[in-house]
């Protein structure tokens, strides 16, 4: 066993109200330079849709991430071979126009035209040439299903979906969709770090963030092509490629990532996971329909004292330990199940776990007969002559779920490698909770009812109350349990403090009379 | 103290004669005069003074035979003067195998300059002044006496499979030779193919040791032809001429680009089997060829 730590992330996507905040906090803090104006370290996309950049889930066109080669893995698109006949020509590379050319406008004119009979007008000026553009595409372009069938409907995730159940899903006034906030998954198998010719990215040892080293960096992008979640970005200006550092520097100083600090829905959690680097081959070369369990199996229980012992050989510190102990995310994938790795397919062994979203799922309209109510209205209201009903009423347990208007195997290639059961346990215990929070506080159903689904998936009602506090109470300390990062320690590696004790404080301009 | 100043007065004045003197005395000691230096420089690999014909003819009395601005114009230009059918200039061009004589970059004085060189080696006793010495090879073989094994050595040298003693340029390098065995030359210089039959052998060596051809002048000004290696080139050149009735002329010219072309599609055959299946254009393509400009 050799256990080692990881800094994890979980968002929970029924939280998340799609406003960019995440994104905008990104952006402002690491990417607004030149050459990085195109990347977005972290971002979020409508789903159904193409994501960004369009289509970056479809390996058949990026070739990122592994594939199984007999019994162990090898990458798809790089490696060794193929990336030696590929180096002066990677031929899977995204280019601009798969993400979008950047893009300000002149305000300047605004405010300096001369004076005209016309409004002057800013016009769009590209980011990378610095000419006037015809703006083609930006990098939420099908936020909110805008331009669906060019977009939405070619999403990849679509895929072993019946054409009846993909039109059901484009359907005027059943349609759903829900946000999917990405950032670098910091895996534990990451292909990028596989990909790199020049051994520039690494995953650091404590707590597993992965980083590219910029002055090792040599501009292959194999990294680029490599990473399955295309996380990984080409600085054209600096000639380097760039990715999310999970924002370290704040990370070692005991603050949240800007990502999740600024985060409005308060979606994202970060904790310690302690895991077991020896199974990292078995697990990412494991097959297809066990990849779930077998990478869930490889995270340990940081109360267990075998697995302390072997943290504390391996060097993890014992805040560090605790810190895992006290990890909401160890909460919400193990000891509750109810969170998934993004694509676990791409056999990276992801460490940002989603929880499903609920809502496009549990919804289901039923025909309704509104005349009665329609005729009670003042003759001059608008009256709506619909007959449905936004249903989300409990009297069939698990009615809804199972016909739910979002195809489950949607959540499924998404989240569990196509494994509809995985998916529609997680939604059961989410709807168990609802179900005994409604119970308590509105008391409306039937305690045996409510009893029994809690049974059925196998929580009790003190875990059904710690869901619910964790995802809808949970303070900022809640949330984000940061190890000490132990800089003193760092630093202790490479000088002596001693050296430098009593050598701070205050200088002097002029001598003291009687010296220092 | 004024002593002092008499004296470095007197040092002055002393300083200044002998510069003088030294300047003057430069020029009129010089061995031989700007005619001298320029006739043994260009004109001496195809000219005699009194010997004979060599590439060009003997200019023993050329200054009886044409006027002064007749020959500066010719040396300046032969061509020029052909191509104006100056009757002279097209009768002497056809006498001398239409071998064209180089136009020199010689000022009008520099010209005269060499003419009164030429006057005064003609009233004299008239010798020689070209280099004709028979030629043989070190171990006294004639030309005609040559045999496969010096040809073949010509040949190395031409080809620049044996260099040059005193590291001058392989000749191929500039010139090409249609014969056996030989890939095409450069296309820079003369081709050499029936230059033994145009200059014969005294031609040929005068102008591989000092040649009117300002870049070949350049060329091997530093690095001298050995008088071996003359000897050999000159075999190997007779060799070529007297075979080459039986080359078929080959024209390097179209082939390479039939080749290039050839060679270009192989090649990008083979990147587009290693890279078929590359992703060719962006995934939103067809979305943005759809959407409508403005400019």
């Amino acid at each position: 066993m050799d256990v080692r730590s990881q800094v994890s992330m979980l968002f929970h996507l029924d939280k998340c109200i799609g406003c960019h905040t995440c994104s905008i906090a990104c952006k402002n803090i690491w990417t607004d330079r030149k050459g990085a104006e195109y990347m977005w370290w972290n971002n979020v996309e409508t789903k159904p849709g193409t994501g960004y950049p369009t289509k970056w889930e479809d390996q058949d066109i990026y070739k990122g991430g592994w594939e199984k080669s007999g019994k162990s893995i090898s990458l798809i698109g790089s490696g060794k071979l193929k990336g030696l006949v590929n180096i002066f020509h990677n031929p899977h590379l995204p280019v601009i126009d798969d993400y979008y050319e950047p893009w300000t406008y002149k305000y300047s004119n605004l405010i300096e035209a001369p004076a005209q009979d016309d409004q002057p007008t800013a016009r769009p000026i590209s980011l990378i040439t610095g000419k006037p553009i015809e703006i083609k595409a930006g990098p939420n372009w099908d936020d909110d299903l805008s331009g669906s069938p060019d977009y939405a409907r070619k999403d990849p995730n679509l895929e072993n979906l019946s054409p009846a159940e993909q039109e059901a899903m484009f359907q005027l006034e059943k349609m759903a969709f829900f946000y999917l906030p990405r950032i670098c998954n910091h895996c534990l198998n990451p292909a990028c770090v596989a990909s790199c010719p020049s051994g520039a990215i690494y995953k650091r040892g404590e707590d597993g963030i992965v980083l590219i080293n910029q002055k090792v960096c040599r501009a292959w992008r194999m990294c680029v092509t490599a990473c399955p979640y295309k996380k990984s970005y080409y600085n054209w200006s600096t000639g380097k490629s760039e990715k999310c550092i999970l924002c370290y520097p704040r990370i070692e100083s005991g603050i949240a990532p800007a990502c999740m600090h600024s985060c409005v829905g308060r979606i994202r959690y970060l904790g310690v996971m302690l895991y077991d680097a020896d199974r990292i081959n078995e697990v990412a070369s494991a097959d297809v329909n066990n990849l779930v369990n077998s990478q869930l199996s490889m995270i340990l229980d940081p109360f267990d004292e075998d697995v302390i012992a072997s943290a504390k050989e391996n060097g993890v510190a014992d805040s560090t330990i605790k810190a895992a102990q006290d990890s909401p995310v160890y909460k919400f994938v193990k000891e509750w199940g109810i969170a998934l790795p993004l694509h676990p397919e791409f056999r990276t062994l992801p460490m940002l776990f989603y929880v499903p979203p609920l809502l496009p799922v549990m919804a289901s309209l039923s025909e309704q007969k509104n005349k009665e109510q329609l005729d009670k209205l003042d003759p001059i209201a608008k009256k709506w002559d619909d007959d449905w009903l936004y249903d989300t009423s409990t009297e069939e347990l698990w009615g809804t779920i199972d016909d739910a208007r979002f195809p489950l195997q949607y959540m499924a290639n998404m989240f569990s490698a196509g494994d509809t059961c995985k998916v529609k346990d997680i939604m059961k215990k989410l709807m168990a909770v609802r179900i005994h929070r409604r119970d308590k506080t509105v008391g409306d159903l039937d305690k045996e009812n409510v009893k029994k689904t809690l049974k059925d998936v196998n929580l009790s009602a003190d875990s059904a109350d710690d869901i619910y506090y964790l995802t809808s109470l949970a303070k900022f300390d809640d949330r984000f349990v940061i190890p000490p990062a132990h800089r003193e320690q760092a630093i202790e590696m490479v000088e002596n403090t001693g050296d430098v004790k009593g050598s701070s404080g205050f200088g002097f301009i002029e001598k003291p009379a009687r010296g220092i | 103290m004024s002593d002092l100043i008499n004296l470095f007065n007197k040092a002055k004045l002393l300083i200044i004669v002998f510069t003088f003197a030294a300047i003057l005395l430069s020029e009129y000691s010089y061995p031989q005069s700007q005619g001298e230096i320029i006739y043994k420089r260009t004109c001496i690999a195809c000219h005699t003074i009194g010997s004979g014909r060599l590439v060009g003819p003997d200019l023993k009395n050329v200054f009886n035979k044409r006027s002064e601005e007749w020959i500066i114009s010719f040396v300046k230009s032969s061509q020029r003067m052909i191509k104006r059918r100056d009757p002279d200039a097209v009768v002497l061009f056809n006498e001398y195998n239409k071998s064209i004589m180089p136009d020199q970059n010689l000022t009008d004085d520099q010209i005269k300059d060499v003419m009164r060189y030429i006057k005064k080696q003609s009233s004299g006793s008239g010798q020689t002044t070209a280099l004709t010495e028979d030629i043989k090879s070190s171990t006294g073989m004639t030309i005609d006496e040559a045999g496969e094994n010096e040809v073949s050595a010509g040949r190395n040298l031409f080809l620049g499979k044996v260099r040059l003693t005193n590291g001058g340029p392989a000749c191929m390098s500039c010139h090409n030779v249609t014969a056996e065995n030989l890939i095409a030359g450069g296309l820079l210089a003369m081709d050499l193919t029936n230059t033994y039959s145009r200059l014969n052998a005294p031609g040929v060596y005068s102008i591989m040791f000092s040649s009117p051809f300002p870049i070949m002048n350049a060329a091997y000004n530093n690095n001298k032809i050995t008088k071996d290696e003359a000897f050999y080139l000159i075999a190997f050149l007779k060799h070529a001429d007297i075979n080459s009735v039986n080359q078929q002329p080959v024209n390097y010219q179209s082939n390479f680009i039939l080749m290039g072309l050839l060679g270009a599609a192989i090649l990008f055959g083979i990147y587009g089997g290693i890279w078929w299946n590359r992703k060719r254009k962006p995934v939103n393509d067809k979305i943005f060829k759809r959407q409508l400009k403005t400019f």
